[in-house]
């Protein structure tokens, strides 16, 4: 028997894509909900703002909608906007609705995370939850949170986000990617490996925001930044599938690859700043496990883009070829082409995908019920499947490649500075 | 919490789901040589009735009956090589990891289409056919773009014109025949090609070029 080079990593990939699903089908069933919990301690929602008067009614709205019984105190700090956004603030203000706090004149802003900052010190209550501006929460999304906090090693929860109606291709493509990775991440955090938090609706115990230093203002990503401190203090990150949070997803090319350089460049600092917590045995399935299969998976996309670019540039380059050897005799080349495309190639490569692919589809059914997808999202998202681990997959791989660049270009950051705590 | 006994749980499972996939390609692999193996004994088989016969022709000195019969059979061969001959490409390209015999099933591949060959370099000269033949060598150990390149320009001109008939064999196959004729005709390197068995060109030939000299 004998095997190249390249089919022995393909082989370790395709073990590697097997382990990882079946870990979190695995996880899937294990998991049990959590019942419902009598603890209704107040909550203080932080509201960074900048130049977003369209959305601001909608945001501010969801939280006044809460079906909860506790306290719940609206901060919104505007870090300088120039549109109606203070005007309609004010006038939430005069209400006696929300706290208002004017933190920079307009047209100088100093930045999202010092807003949040700024917030946590005016913050009455123990539970924080900072929410974008873009984004809303469901109507009991607060409900079925704060309950984990009666454990007191928790130190954040996280609602699953969806992305508020997707319209074009891109952003039908990233309600897959959100439902996927959303819901991996809920069942991480039932390991007690949930290492990352995000903006649209997290809560988070003050006392422990405080005790890692609050919000590092100097990271691309702020959210990954907090979940790693808190994760280093031993704190746990929890996640709820009964509370949602929706949120505007950039809807043009550019905007997206910028969002996944800025991702991605968050990814590799932040794993650069916190390397001790990798294959680290005192931070358990997190540290030995879900932290380095994280970053891992950043390689292999960017292999498996590569040998998929690179036969392709094979594949066209002999085809151009051999219509110019054979004396551009097209009905010959469109003939062999057409018979070499009818054939099935299957060997033990495809059909170990064939495998993880209906594995993977099954995984994407369950948890699509439990976000809720509605039979059109469903429907939508697996058809455009093939289009998500082709072109957004894609997209993805060139992010990783010129995130170097990137970080390079804002200063090398990783290397000039070490922010852990 | 996950824990040590869930990753071994998961860990089996994957070993399981993995060893299975591979274990049906393999079986799939060998499903495949078996049949490849088969269509070359088909094929030895008509090779053997087809020298056969032309001894018996020679025997009785009956040229014109055998022939036509002989012809007959090597246009029949010929569909059954270039259906073995895709089979076989097929095969080198889809199976990622290689049976062990399939070394042995090449050389005996390589081994019916030189056979083929002189068959047809016989029945050339008994008969005064004129279809024109060519023995195409390239090779595989090492990286041969002209050669690739050849067989493509080999293939087209074969499919446009019948009385062509294009044998290809493996350079580097250790076999008598193979590196008797190498001998015979002084070849030194891929791709090369003997015309109707004395004419050789070396190198890489393109489409108009060998039109023309086959012309």
């Amino acid at each position: 028997m004998y095997i190249d080079f390249l089919t022995i990593i393909s082989l370790i990939i395709s073990y590697f894509t097997i382990y990882s699903i079946v870990y979190f089908l695995y996880i899937y069933f294990k998991h049990k909900d959590r019942e419902h919990s009598l603890f209704h301690p107040g909550v203080s929602i932080i509201i960074p703002v900048l130049n977003e008067e369209g959305n601001l009614h909608k945001a501010i709205g969801s939280i006044l909608s809460q079906e909860y019984s506790g306290d719940i105190e609206v901060i919104a700090i505007d870090d300088g906007s120039t549109d109606k956004s203070r005007a309609i603030l004010s006038d939430y203000e005069r209400k006696g609705i929300i706290k208002f706090i004017r933190k920079n004149k307009p047209g100088h802003p100093s930045g999202k995370i010092s807003s949040i900052n700024l917030g946590l010190t005016k913050a009455k209550h123990e539970i924080i939850g900072v929410l974008d501006a873009d984004s809303y929460l469901n109507n009991d999304a607060i409900k079925n949170m704060v309950g984990e906090f009666e454990n007191k090693k928790v130190g954040a929860v996280v609602p699953i986000t969806k992305v508020h109606k997707p319209r074009n291709f891109l952003e039908k493509l990233q309600v897959i990617e959100y439902t996927m990775s959303m819901c991996v991440r809920k069942l991480v955090s039932n390991t007690g490996s949930l290492f990352m938090t995000h903006g649209v609706g997290t809560l988070f115990r003050k006392k422990a925001l405080k005790e890692v230093g609050c919000f590092e203002e100097n990271t691309l990503t702020e959210d990954l930044n907090i979940g790693l401190k808190l994760a280093k203090k031993s704190y746990l990150i929890k996640s709820s599938f009964k509370a949602i949070g929706y949120t505007v997803v950039p809807n043009k090319t550019k905007h997206v690859l910028k969002q996944r350089l800025r991702w991605t460049g968050g990814l590799f600092e932040n794993s650069y700043w916190f390397k001790d917590l990798f294959f680290n045995k005192k931070y358990g399935n997190m540290g030995l496990f879900v932290l380095p299969l994280n970053l891992a998976w950043s390689g292999i996309s960017v292999y498996i883009a590569v040998m998929w670019l690179k036969d392709f540039i094979k594949n066209l380059y002999y085809d151009l070829k051999d219509i110019i050897i054979t004396n551009f005799d097209w009905g010959y080349f469109l003939n062999n082409k057409l018979e070499s495309l009818m054939k099935i190639n299957v060997n033990e490569l495809t059909i170990i995908s064939l495998i993880s692919l209906i594995m993977f589809l099954s995984f994407y059914f369950l948890i699509s019920k439990k976000v809720k997808l509605t039979f059109k999202e469903a429907l939508t998202s697996y058809l455009l499947l093939p289009f998500y681990f082709t072109l957004f997959l894609g997209l993805n791989a060139i992010a990783i490649i010129l995130t170097p660049i990137y970080l390079k270009q804002k200063g090398g950051r990783p290397w000039l500075t070490d922010k852990t705590t | 919490m996950a824990n040590r006994q869930d990753h071994v749980i998961v860990f089996i499972i994957s070993t399981l789901v993995f060893l299975t996939g591979i274990f049906a390609g393999l079986s799939l692999s060998r499903v495949k040589m078996s049949d490849i193996e088969q269509r070359i004994n088909d094929f030895e088989d008509n090779m053997n009735s087809i020298e056969l016969s032309a001894l018996l022709s020679d025997a009785l000195n009956n040229e014109t009956i055998s022939c036509k019969f002989l012809q007959g059979k090597l246009n029949e061969t010929r569909v059954l090589l270039e259906e073995l001959g895709a089979q076989t490409v097929e095969y080198e390209e889809q199976s990622k990891i290689k049976n062990d015999d399939y070394k042995q099933v090449k050389k005996e591949y390589n081994s019916v289409r030189a056979r083929y060959w002189l068959m047809l370099e016989k029945l050339k000269n008994q008969c005064e056919n004129n279809y024109t033949t060519i023995l195409f060598f390239y090779r595989t150990l090492t990286p041969c773009e002209e050669c690739r390149d050849q067989g493509v320009i080999l293939s087209h001109l074969s499919s446009n014109n019948p009385n062509l008939y294009v044998v290809p064999v493996d350079y580097d196959e250790e076999l008598l025949i193979i590196d008797m004729i190498k001998e015979l005709y002084q070849l030194n390197n891929t791709p090369a090609m003997i015309i109707n068995g004395y004419s050789i060109l070396a190198g890489l030939i393109s489409g108009e070029e060998l039109s023309a000299w086959l012309n």
